[in-house]
């Protein structure tokens, strides 16, 4: 097979339609095992694409109480980080701080995104981004463990390091877990989703339609797979370390948050940001074993 | 390895489950209650099976057809699809 040369702007395009249609398979699979629990047939697996390509076709409306030149932007915003934090992490093999910037300034988006449509539902998903994002300390504790470790935040490296030394998980378990809760945290139905909670709507993204919220669900998926692939890489990276096996894997971790995810009731926001800090905390334990 | 190797995979499984869908709806337009084993997507799933041993974006997109299918159809048919794949599998790769 002949391939783009790597790096180049065709093989990048190729890589990230790759994981869009693949993270939107895998959402599609979430909802479905999440259906198959609650006793219900559920939609399809490929419906979670169909939605997002069905937004593309869809009227675009903005409310008048929107600050419009924000109401669009911030959408874009959202899709560039997780594009950027793609090329970066699964692409590229690049710097892992930059991920976790872009994970950051994805909070920022989410609370923006909340504030552009003028909306009380949207202000209130906006104000839980910005108490969930005072959960996010896992991101910190695991990342800054790794580097005690492996003495690098290049993700390169860090799968080298887990060939010669084994996977990070044997030595880091707790941040492991910890990181695991995050990734639960960011899949939907979750039980700490309060800015998507039912009882505010559907809480920052209430008031988006149309080709914007086709873009906002673009950028969703792939912040799903970056997402996945980091959590799989940084502590698995010794035994899952090739497409075929990480795609594999990826579907395996979807089923178990699918069954999460089924299982377990939306927690108020406190406790959701009280449960998160708890792992985070408890994963600090792993500096003795460093 | 770069993660396109398997677009065509991803693809036509996309492929197979929308037609998969379409074609079911057409066949099933009542209210759902069926819960047998229908012949058409069984044979289907088994050439499916049988094909992403050989090569699998195209098993993968006969697959896609039955695992596409409407909401509570096609259920028996892809688990029996993929245990023709493994036994077949096992059979010509392992053995």
């Amino acid at each position: 097979m002949i391939y783009p040369a790597a790096g180049s702007m065709l093989y990048m395009l190729l890589e990230l339609i790759t994981a869009f249609l693949f993270g939107g398979l895998l959402l599609g699979l979430h909802r479905k095992i999440i259906a198959r629990i609650q006793g219900r047939p559920g939609p399809p697996i490929v419906q979670h694409l169909i939605h997002t390509f069905k937004f593309y076709i869809k009227e675009l409306t903005i409310p008048e109480t929107s600050s419009m030149p924000l109401y669009v932007a911030i959408v874009l915003a959202l899709s560039a980080v997780w594009v950027l934090a793609f090329l970066v992490g699964p692409v590229l093999l690049g710097p892992f701080s930059i991920i976790i910037m872009c994970y950051a300034v994805h909070k920022v988006s989410e609370h923006g995104i909340g504030l552009a449509s003028g909306s009380p539902y949207t202000k209130m998903g906006s104000t839980r981004a910005v108490l969930s994002a005072t959960a996010e300390m896992p991101l910190i504790v695991a990342p800054a463990l790794v580097f005690f470790k492996t003495h690098t935040l290049v993700l390169s490296d860090i799968i080298n390091y887990q060939i010669l030394h084994g996977s990070l998980f044997m030595d880091l378990p707790l941040a492991a877990i910890a990181t695991f809760i995050l990734l639960l945290s960011k899949t939907p139905f979750n039980p700490f989703g309060i800015v998507w909670g039912k009882d505010i709507v559907s809480g920052y993204k209430t008031e988006h339609f149309g080709v914007i919220r086709g873009v906002m669900m673009f950028g969703e998926i792939l912040g799903f797979f970056v997402l996945l692939w980091c959590f799989l890489t940084i502590f698995f990276g010794g035994i899952f370390n090739t497409p075929l096996t990480i795609m594999l894997t990826m579907i395996g971790v979807t089923i178990i948050l699918g069954f999460i995810c089924a299982l377990t009731p939306m927690i108020a926001p406190y406790h959701s940001v009280m449960i998160q800090w708890i792992f985070a905390l408890l994963a600090l334990i792993n500096v003795l074993f460093i | 390895m770069p993660y396109f190797d398997y677009l065509p995979h991803i693809v036509l499984f996309t492929v197979g489950t929308l037609i998969g869908l379409e074609v079911s709806y057409k066949w099933h337009s009542e209210p759902f209650v069926n819960k047998k084993i229908e012949p058409i997507p069984l044979i289907i799933a088994l050439i499916g099976g049988g094909l992403i041993v050989i090569y699998a974006p195209l098993g993968l997109l006969f697959l896609g057809f039955v695992v596409g299918m409407r909401p509570g159809y096609g259920v028996y048919e892809t688990v029996l699809g993929i245990l023709f794949a493994l036994i077949l599998w096992v059979i010509l790769v392992i053995i």
